[in-house]
C-alpha cells in the first residue's frame, strides 16, 4: 500500500486585496476558488502523487499551497491556477533520510561525514509536471465574449465561463455558474479557441520565469 | 553563541549601527486608495488603505474625526515553517494595535469627521523587524493615499547582545532574547510617537540603544521621502504638469 497526500490548496483573500473584502467573514469567491483549484489540479492527473510517497506505506509528502491574492482585479481563478503552477514547478522535493524509528532527518549536501542512515531519495528533486493545465475566464454578454475581464467588467456583467485546457490541448474542466446568459454551444467553443490560444502563452511565459530562476 | 565576532561584525555580516538593505514602492495595490511595499533585508510588508470612506457599523462613527482601524496579519508561508493560524492570535492583535496608535498619533483625523480609515498589512516574508516594517510601509501608504498627516511615522529597532547595540535587528538576533527595543518617531517634530521594549537594560544603556534607534528612524525617513518626491515627480509627468 502506498501513501500519498494531495496538496492542500488554500486561496486566500485578505482585506488588502479589494474594498469589498472587509476582515471578519473570509470572502465568498476564496472557498469557491480553492475548490476550484483543488478540483483542477486532482483531475488534470498533472503531478504523479507516487513521486510523494517516502516509504510505501509509511510515509509521504505532504504538500501545502497557500495562494495569497493581494489584489482582487478580475480572473481570480486563472492567475491563482497559474500562481499554483508556477509554485509546484519551482517546488524542490529535499534529500532525507529515515532512521529505525520512522523519524525523517533532512540530508545536506554539505555534509562530509558518513551517513548513518541511507538516504530515501539521494538528490533534491523536481515533481515531475504533465500535461500542465491552463485556464482562461471569459464574460459572454449579448454576442460578445470578453476574454480575461477585470473586476469592474465582472461586477458589470454576471454570466462567466471558465475553461481549463491542458497543454496537449485536452479538456480539463469547464465551469459555467449560471448567469443571465444563456450560452451557444458555438460561444462555449469560441470560449476554448481562445483558451487554446493562451494556454500557448502561458506555457512559455512559464518556461522564462522557470529558465530565469535556475542559476 | 556569538553575534558579534571579535572583527565586529555580525552573523549575516553587517556592522553593529549598520541597518539592512531597504527598498520601498508605491502602489502595490489598485484597487486600494493608498498602497506601498516596503522591504528591509528579507522582511517584506504590503500595506494598503482604503479610505476615508464611510464608517461601516454606525454605531462605532465619530462625529468629531476619523476612526482609524488597522488589521495585521501574516501570510501562512512568510516564516520557516507554515504558520497554521495566521490571524485572530493575541500576537497579531497586539500589533494591530501598536500600529493603529501610531499611526492615529500622526493622522489628522479631526479634518474627516464621521469617516473611517482603514489600514491593512499583510507580512509576506518575516525575518525580524516586522513591527518596524508594517510602520514604515503603513507610512507610505497613508501618504500614497493623501491622508493629511502631521509628519510621516517612521520606526526601527535596536537591540543590546555581546555587550553591543545593534540596529535593525534580523529574526535570529531578535529570538536570541536579549532586549528588544522598537521605536517610532515623527521625524521633523523630533517626537517619539512608539516605543517598547521587551527584557531587561540598564538605563545609561538603554539611552545609547534608544539614539541607534532613533538614527536608523531618521535614515528611513530621509528614504521614505526620497521615495514620495519620486513618486509624485513620475504623477506629474503623467499628468503633463
Amino acid at each position: 500500500m502506498l501513501i500519498f497526500v494531495i496538496s492542500a490548496i488554500d486561496f486566500h483573500m485578505p482585506p488588502i486585496c479589494s474594498p469589498i473584502v472587509r476582515p471578519g467573514r473570509p470572502a465568498e469567491a476564496s472557498p469557491m476558488v480553492s475548490k476550484q483549484l483543488s478540483n483542477t489540479i486532482s483531475s488534470s492527473r498533472m503531478t504523479d502523487l507516487k513521486e510523494l510517497s517516502l516509504v510505501s506505506g509509511k510515509a509521504a509528502w505532504m504538500a501545502y499551497l497557500d495562494i495569497y491574492c493581494l489584489d482582487a482585479d478580475g480572473a481570480l481563478f486563472d492567475a491563482a491556477l497559474l500562481s499554483a503552477i508556477a509554485a509546484l514547478s519551482h517546488l524542490q522535493i529535499p534529500s532525507i533520510a529515515m532512521n529505525d524509528d520512522g523519524k525523517i532527518v533532512l540530508v545536506s549536501d554539505e555534509d562530509g561525514q558518513k551517513r548513518a542512515q541511507e538516504p530515501v531519495n539521494k538528490e533534491k528533486r523536481k515533481l515531475t509536471l504533465r500535461s500542465i493545465p491552463f485556464s482562461l475566464t471569459c464574460i459572454l454578454h449579448k454576442n460578445y465574449i470578453l476574454a480575461d475581464p477585470t473586476a469592474e467588467e465582472e461586477s458589470i456583467m454576471e454570466t462567466h465561463v471558465t475553461v481549463v485546457l491542458d497543454t496537449s490541448g485536452q479538456l480539463i474542466s469547464l465551469y459555467k455558474p449560471g448567469g443571465p446568459v444563456l450560452a451557444y454551444t458555438s460561444a462555449i467553443q469560441d470560449c476554448a479557441a481562445l483558451t487554446r490560444q493562451r494556454v500557448k502563452e502561458l506555457n512559455n511565459f512559464l518556461d522564462k520565469a522557470n529558465s530565469a530562476m535556475e542559476v | 553563541m556569538e553575534y558579534v565576532s571579535p572583527e565586529g561584525l555580525r552573523l549575516d555580516g553587517r556592522r553593529p549601527m549598520e541597518m539592512r538593505q531597504i527598498r520601498a514602492e508605491i502602489g502595490a495595490v489598485s484597487k486600494a486608495d493608498g498602497s506601498a511595499i516596503f522591504e528591509m533585508g528579507n522582511t517584506k510588508v504590503i500595506a494598503a488603505v482604503y479610505g476615508p470612506r464611510e464608517v461601516q457599523n454606525r454605531s462605532q462613527q465619530i462625529s468629531s474625526h476619523a476612526l482609524v482601524r488597522c488589521e495585521y496579519c501574516m501570510a501562512n508561508f512568510s516564516t520557516g515553517d507554515r504558520m497554521r493560524k495566521s490571524k485572530g492570535d493575541r500576537r497579531s492583535t497586539e500589533i494591530s494595535l501598536v500600529i493603529r496608535q501610531t499611526m492615529e498619533a500622526c493622522i489628522l483625523t479631526h479634518l474627516l469627521p464621521r469617516s473611517q480609515i482603514d489600514i491593512y498589512v499583510q507580512v509576506l516574508q518575516a525575518d525580524g523587524g516586522t513591527r518596524s516594517a508594517c510602520i514604515n510601509a503603513a507610512t507610505l501608504a497613508l501618504a500614497d493615499a493623501g491622508i493629511p498627516m502631521r509628519d510621516l511615522v517612521t520606526s526601527c529597532s535596536a537591540g543590546y547582545l555581546n555587550s553591543t547595540p545593534l540596529l535593525d535587528l534580523n529574526y535570529v538576533e531578535d529570538s536570541a532574547g536579549g532586549p528588544d527595543v522598537t521605536l517610532g518617531i515623527l521625524p521633523k517634530l523630533d517626537k517619539v510617537t512608539l516605543l517598547q521594549m521587551d527584557s531587561k537594560l540598564p538605563i545609561d544603556i538603554l539611552e545609547n540603544v534608544m539614539q541607534l534607534a532613533i538614527e536608523g528612524c531618521k535614515a528611513i525617513a530621509n528614504y521614505i521621502r526620497e521615495i514620495l518626491l519620486a513618486n509624485t515627480k513620475q504623477l506629474e509627468y503623467r499628468r503633463g504638469v
